[in-house]
């Protein structure tokens, strides 16, 4: 553009002198005619459009000036921007993952997940899997036999197709000699074709495959599990390994993305369901198979719906079903509550993870949106502070003729800058944390539940957007208040003075902060409080210098009497170690959250329905590993093994609840038909996490229990320091089989303290945003009483002349302090009252109106207030009066 | 130079589009022909000549390249195109009807109401 104008000029300057008019002047007059050509390629831009391009170019460099210009705002100003847009991201990304992300496959909206509900005498002896109970005594679960499934899998009217799964968790996969554990599920012939999810390699599993006898066993293998044991070789497709010393063939590997129906699990193997008996047999019934057991409910059943078919129909199309299949498979069980059936939503299959971690995340969530609210808050007063500083600068522009939508639009840029600057720092820390979150709420030595937060373009597009609503929110209020403003008192007083607005505004959003800051110094210290009690809650065992490994050898090698006598093989090798003070064995490991109960009958009467103790299959010296006092009698030892009288050692709380608090020892109890003989008491524990009630224990012997044991956690007293036993342990257990591995290795407090990992998150959390939404607010508070000082200097001035006391000033000050913060607290408090019912069921041992926290979060806001209007009172009270006097 | 007539709004953009419809001709050329073409009776004012040459090139009616002009030097020169020249019959067109309109309105005589 500027060549051409630049021709035309010097063309027209030619035409004058060739009608003799002198160079210079010719020259001169030809660029005066034509006008600056600056001016002239900003209409030529104008005419086109262009013209909003080079305003925003403008604002867009003016603003980073002034932001370079007081660094010491931008720097306050983009951390907490950071800081409230990162944690969100972060919170989001793991709500997406754990609440809202449906599984990876072929239209998941069309997937229902099957489950039953029934009255408190239930149909069925065992069940393996999701169980819950209500208060009322009913039972719900997603869990089915193998005789029911084939019953409902037959062609339904409502559903495309159904099919079948379960994760048994781990099995030993040898693969070129090297034994490791592997995550397993077995899945029915038609689940990937269900799915609609084909393997990225090789082929899926197919109806030729999931036969009960004879044909090989294959498995498809997850996209991860390739990656780690085999390198990602091709190779692996047709390969032959061992699991649970079954042959298998590895037959195709799957898709990156595809990882099951479960979210909370990885499986790495997928295996055909009718091999069970082969890979994973089971003795619950007369043989190790399930497939054949009608009073073994164990299977998760998906089933697809057929288009246009609504789900009341097909719900009551399966109950019938459901109905006829348990009368045909279990009928001398007519007494009984039978199940009835319930379609549930599938697009998350089964839903582990929304239970464990949903209301949590909600909480979380929460949290981080009340930071952000404080974040923007606090940008909102320093940008109006900013504003009324620049009062006269704008007021010239306005004078000079800017209209006000410009004026509008260069804060609105400036704020944005900002905005944009906080916001892609806080994506790059969102990115950074956003795997610290699921790692502080899930054990590190849990490898299966897994939460892993997304990252993709859904969650950055979210954090883009909050950055934009965030700018557009706190630049409302500069934009607002200058271009209200009236030219000529803004050019008249020089800019000095205040606008009787903005101390109202600023002073409100102090309030604002110090209301944020209440409620979640409210929630500190309820969530304090909460871990303290749990920290010193008696659990009944003595939890120092005790190692946790477990053990699960597989069944294929070792089944019944061979297990249990490994088991017994390895727990002496174990207590013969040097620096091992004590070792015991138990299915279940103590405070760890998992319980298993069962049926007994006191004084060897058949069980009623409401006869039910929690269970624990332990070994030899439990009881002296674990601390737990033996109260009456004695405790399990060499003695009691299989084929000796079956005993049993019962809980304090056991003996209330089904002896009336008598003396026990010497009777009888009826488990699993079997009749044990009480022949100890021991001291109560909580069994399994801190806050829960303690319940009444029935311990039986592992190898006097009616099933084979499952895999056994291993308890180890020792004097060594954190798990250096487990070398030698592991030494210990490979002289007596090479393949065998220990896993899940941990120090018993290390998994107490995993039970309240949740509740130490959040106070860690909500202390840390207290402080800083505290420290926000106080600052919000020391400037708006320096301004207000700063204003105010003659005032003071003439009070001082007058004959004021210093102190008096020094304490009217620190009033103007004080009264956001008394406000805010005020409304804060309300507030906190309102909102703590919410997180009531987090609580324990405090209540969520609970007067000692609340008086103290008000005393901690208050003496921070004080304490920020410190400085400007001790300077309005040192003032010399005519120095004030004279200011103008 | 008389006192020039005032150049109607709108109507720039008709004269740009006439001057170039006779030859392609660089922003100075354009100016010197309208005042050729219009018996010197008419100037454009040299401020508002090249923003209507952007904006009419941006709506497609002229386009523009770049060339030697006659004393070698590089200049930008615009030409017709084919929607400038339909643009330019039609605007003719109104521009007649429209003179004709108000020629007989100012031409009627009070006897004629």
């Amino acid at each position: 553009m500027d060549e051409e104008l630049r021709f035309h000029i010097d063309s027209y300057a030619d035409d004058l002198m060739r009608s003799g008019v002198p160079p210079a002047e010719a020259r001169r007059r030809a660029a005066a005619e034509f006008g600056g050509i600056e001016a002239r390629k900003e209409d030529c831009r104008q005419s086109i459009g262009l013209r909003l391009v080079d305003d925003l170019c403008n604002d867009l460099r003016y603003a980073l000036r002034q932001l370079r210009r007081s660094p010491g705002f931008t720097a306050v100003a983009m951390i907490s921007l950071a800081l409230g847009i990162g944690a969100n991201t972060a919170i989001l990304s793991l709500m997406e993952a754990a609440l809202w992300k449906p599984v990876r496959v072929s239209e998941p909206q069309e997937l229902r997940l099957f489950s039953w509900v029934s009255g408190p005498r239930a149909v069925m002896n065992s069940s393996w899997g999701n169980w819950s109970r209500s208060v009322a005594g009913s039972h719900a679960s997603t869990s089915f036999s193998h005789p029911v499934f084939e019953a409902l899998r037959q062609p339904s009217p409502g559903f495309a197709s159904v099919f079948a799964f379960k994760t048994i968790g781990r099995v030993t996969a040898v693969i070129d000699g090297d034994a490791e554990l592997a995550a397993a599920q077995l899945v029915s012939a038609n689940f990937f074709t269900s799915l609609g999810v084909t393997p990225r390699l090789g082929r899926p599993i197919t109806d030729s495959d999931d036969t009960r006898s004879g044909g090989e066993t294959v498995a498809v293998i997850s996209d991860g599990f390739w990656a780690r044991r085999f390198g990602r070789n091709p190779s692996a497709v047709g390969r032959k390994i061992r699991v649970n010393e079954v042959p298998v063939t590895i037959v195709g590997v799957n898709a990156a993305s595809f990882d099951g129906v479960e979210p909370s699990e990885r499986p790495d193997v997928f295996m055909p369901l009718e091999k069970q008996p082969l890979i994973f047999p089971m003795r619950r019934g007369p043989s190790g198979s399930l497939l054949d057991n009608p009073d073994y409910w164990w299977l998760q059943i998906m089933g697809r719906l057929k288009p246009n078919v609504s789900d009341t129909s097909a719900q009551t199309a399966l109950d019938a079903a459901l109905q006829q299949a348990v009368r045909a498979t279990l009928p001398d069980r007519a007494n009984r509550d039978q199940p009835r059936f319930r379609l549930l939503a599938g697009s998350r299959g089964q839903d582990n993870l929304r239970e464990e971690f949903g209301r949590p995340l909600i909480v979380l969530g929460a949290l981080v949106g009340l930071v952000l609210l404080i974040a923007c808050a606090n940008v909102a007063t320093l940008l109006l502070a900013r504003a009324a500083a620049r009062r006269r600068e704008l007021g010239l522009r306005l004078a000079l003729g800017a209209g006000r939508g410009r004026i509008a639009r260069q804060l609105l840029t400036e704020g944005l800058a900002l905005g944009l600057g906080g916001g892609a720092l806080g994506l790059a820390l969102g990115y950074g944390v956003r795997d610290a979150i699921p790692n502080l709420l899930v054990p590190s030595w849990l490898a299966e539940l897994q939460l892993r937060a997304a990252f993709d373009l859904r969650v950055v597009a979210l954090a883009i957007a909050v950055t934009l609503a965030t700018s557009i929110g706190f630049s409302l209020a500069p934009i607002w208040q200058a271009v209200r403003g009236d030219v000529n008192p803004a050019l008249k007083d020089g800019g000095r003075t205040a606008i009787v607005g903005y101390p109202l505004r600023a002073r409100s959003l102090v309030v604002l902060q110090v209301v944020v800051s209440m409620v979640l110094l409210v929630g500190a210290g309820l969530f304090v409080r909460t871990l303290w009690n749990l920290r010193s809650v008696d659990i009944g065992i003595r939890p120092e210098r005790i190692v946790l490994f477990t053990i699960d050898p597989p069944r294929a090698k070792y089944a019944g009497e061979a297990r249990k006598k490994l088991f017994a093989q390895l727990h002496e090798a174990i207590a013969a170690l040097p620096a091992v003070e004590s070792a015991s064995l138990s299915e279940s490991p103590l405070v760890a959250g998992g319980s298993s109960r069962t049926r007994v009958g006191p004084d060897g009467r058949l069980p009623g329905p409401n006869d039910e103790a929690w269970v624990n299959d332990v070994g030899a010296r439990f009881f002296e590993t674990m601390g737990i006092p033996i109260v009456a009698g004695r405790s399990f030892d060499e003695h009691d093994r299989e084929g000796s009288p079956p005993v049993t050692v019962v809980s304090e709380r056991f003996v209330k609840e089904f002896f009336a608090g008598q003396n026990p020892i010497g009777r009888m109890v009826r488990n699993n038909n079997i009749l044990y003989q009480i022949v100890g008491v021991c001291g109560d524990v909580r069994f399994n996490r801190a806050r829960a009630p303690v319940p009444p224990l029935f311990y039986r012997h592992f190898t006097q229990a009616a099933n084979d044991p499952g895999s056994l956690t291993f308890e180890v007293r020792t004097a060594m320091e954190g798990t250096a036993i487990v070398n030698s342990a592991r030494q210990a257990v490979r002289t007596i089989d090479r393949d065998l591995p220990i896993f899940n290795v941990r120090t018993q407090t290390a998994q107490i303290d995993a039970t309240i990992a949740r509740e130490r998150l959040f106070v860690t959390l909500t202390l840390a945003f207290g402080a800083l939404a505290l420290v926000l607010a106080a600052i919000g508070i020391y400037g708006t009483v320096a301004h207000s000082v700063a204003r105010r200097t003659s005032e003071i001035g003439i009070r001082l002349a007058l004959g004021a006391d210093r102190r008096e000033v020094r304490l009217m000050v620190l009033r103007e302090a004080s009264s956001p913060a008394a406000l805010g607290a005020l409304i804060g408090l309300v507030t906190a009252a309102f909102l703590t019912r919410y997180v009531e069921a987090m609580l324990f041992g405090v209540t969520p109106l609970d007067p000692f926290t609340l008086v103290s979060a008000v005393g901690i806001v208050l003496a921070a207030a004080i304490l920020a209007g410190w400085r400007p009172a001790r300077r309005a009270s040192r003032l010399d009066p005519m120095m004030a006097l004279r200011h103008e | 130079m008389s006192r020039q007539p005032e150049l109607l709004q709108g109507t720039l953009d008709m004269l740009i589009l006439k001057a170039v419809s006779l030859g392609p001709l660089h922003g100075y050329g354009i100016l010197l022909r309208i005042q050729q073409i219009s018996k010197h009776r008419l100037g454009i004012q040299q401020g508002s000549l090249y923003p209507a040459l952007y904006r009419l090139e941006h709506q497609g009616l002229i386009a523009s390249e770049w060339g030697q002009s006659d004393n070698n030097r590089r200049a930008r020169f615009y030409r017709l195109t084919a929607a400038g020249r339909r643009q330019l019959q039609e605007e003719t067109r109104n521009w007649h009807q429209m003179a004709d309109i108000i020629g007989g309105i100012l031409a009627a005589a009070p006897e004629e109401l």
